[in-house]
């Protein structure tokens, strides 16, 4: 009897691994994205790149109700979109940063 | 039997080859994929996104080249747009990284600490000027042009007064022509004397002038200059025309024509202008791939150039390739900018004394 539930809580697990290697996995991508859009935050992309912000955060907020819905494949392109959105939105507010304080030294001097 | 069975199955054979050859020809057309490929090909020519973002120019290449990849193996439309989405934002952010990384060096250097960038980053990022032969020739024709009116006036004025003197010698008449005649007397000059002058106003036509007129094969300096309008630099094998890896897909010699069309037409141009001209290139790589690969990318990559040259109507006799590998460094392998200088191809005019 123990032989024969063991065999089947194989089987299962079984199953559930080749289900979840056959499905895209949006995990590594969700939690990049996560990442990517804190880091545009704190590098100013509020002020210095709201509309590349604005695009990221919501193709983040339509991945996350697809993934709920169980459209990882969909979900994870959005979360690339998202991902590179907010690289964009940072890498703009770096650029304005560092030109503003370019401009206030030369004013200043 | 077998005449029936034949007579099912050709036109399903024929229908199936018309399907083949229509994929055949079919080119999955994508705005977005055009969108992306017209925004990587505009910002990778800045030199500074170049020299000072190019792990992400990279990225943004490899991601330009899996949206094409989509386009050619006919994946679905959203699929190819995908891509090329993500191939125009990794572009757009390269261009951004390099405009961040250059005002933090600025502002190192305006605050008197270490700057950002090394040197040999900024001087791989300074702003090449590369005037087209078109850009350079006009300002050279409207000089010539200018000398070309302003000796044209003289003349009319010379011929205005040896006909002025003629007429008048027939019927004195006309103040101002006559006024003229006194100002010739006075200035010890008869109409045949100015008659005789003529010719010497021609010889002492300057001389790009008068190679306008009657073209001829310009000299060694005019062709050096012609050189240096296209960029190319003075070496000891003669001047030399660089072009870097960013022509070429990555890591084969597949030549992206239309990036390398202006330096091409360039080259051409001269080579179709001056017969006596040869052209020697000449392929060169970094020392990440083993030394048979390298040797062998670097001629194909020659070859690629030589192609392109002898479709611009360069007899291919003229044109000279070798691939030398990256037995010929210009720079140290050991940092991620010296092998982007490593890896080119140098156009060699080797025989400009003409």
């Amino acid at each position: 009897m123990k032989k024969r539930s063991l065999s089947s809580c194989a089987t299962v697990g079984l199953c559930l691994l080749l289900t979840a290697c056959a499905a895209p996995k949006p995990g590594s991508d969700y939690q990049h994205a996560t990442n990517a859009i804190r880091a545009a935050e704190i590098a100013g992309a509020e002020r210095y790149a709201p509309n590349e912000l604005s695009v990221a955060v919501s193709h983040f907020e339509k991945a996350d109700s697809l993934v709920r819905n169980n459209r990882l494949e969909r979900a994870q392109k959005l979360l690339q979109i998202s991902i590179a959105q907010a690289d964009l939105a940072k890498a703009i507010s770096d650029a304005e940063h560092a030109e503003a304080a370019l401009q206030q030294l030369q004013a200043t001097n | 039997m077998i005449k029936q069975n034949m007579l099912k199955v050709t036109p399903l054979l024929l229908v199936s080859a018309l399907v083949l050859a229509g994929c055949a020809n079919k080119q999955t057309w994508s705005p977005a994929l055009e969108d992306a490929q017209k925004t990587y090909e505009q910002i990778s020519q800045d030199p500074i996104v170049a020299s000072l973002a190019a792990t992400e120019l990279s990225e943004a290449q490899r991601q330009l080249q899996r949206a094409e990849t989509a386009s050619a193996e006919f994946r679905k439309p959203h699929t190819i747009n995908h891509e090329a989405r993500l191939a125009k934002i990794k572009t757009l952010t390269a261009q951004q990284r390099a405009r961040a990384m250059s005002a933090n060096h600025s502002l190192q250097l305006a605050l008197g600490t270490q700057p950002v960038l090394s040197e040999q980053q900024i001087l791989a990022a300074l702003p090449v000027e590369e005037p087209t032969m078109a850009a350079a020739l006009p300002e050279a024709d409207a000089n010539i042009v200018a000398q070309i009116a302003a000796l044209t006036e003289q003349l009319a004025a010379l011929n205005a007064q040896v006909h002025g003197t003629s007429l008048l010698s027939d019927s004195n008449e006309g103040d101002a022509s006559l006024a003229q005649i006194e100002a010739n007397n006075m200035a010890g000059k008869s109409s045949d004397q100015l008659l005789l002058e003529e010719p010497a106003l021609e010889a002492a036509l300057p001389a790009p002038a008068a190679s306008k007129l009657q073209p001829t094969a310009p000299s060694a300096s005019q062709l050096e200059q012609q050189l240096l309008a296209i960029n190319a630099k003075p070496s000891v094998h003669g001047m030399t025309l660089t072009l870097g890896d960013r022509y070429f897909d990555q890591g084969t010699a597949r030549l992206w024509s239309a990036r390398a069309a202006r330096h091409l037409d360039n080259v051409a141009e001269i080579l179709s202008k001056n017969s006596n001209l040869i052209l020697n290139i000449d392929g060169h790589t970094d020392n990440t791939l083993d030394a048979d690969t390298s040797y062998d990318l670097s001629i194909d990559r020659a070859v690629s150039i030589k192609s392109a040259l002898v479709l611009r109507g360069i007899d291919e006799s003229r044109i000279n390739t070798q691939g030398f590998g990256h037995t010929q460094p210009v720079a140290a392998n050991t940092d991620p900018l010296g092998r982007l200088q490593n890896r080119r191809i140098e156009l060699i005019f080797p025989n400009i004394q003409l």
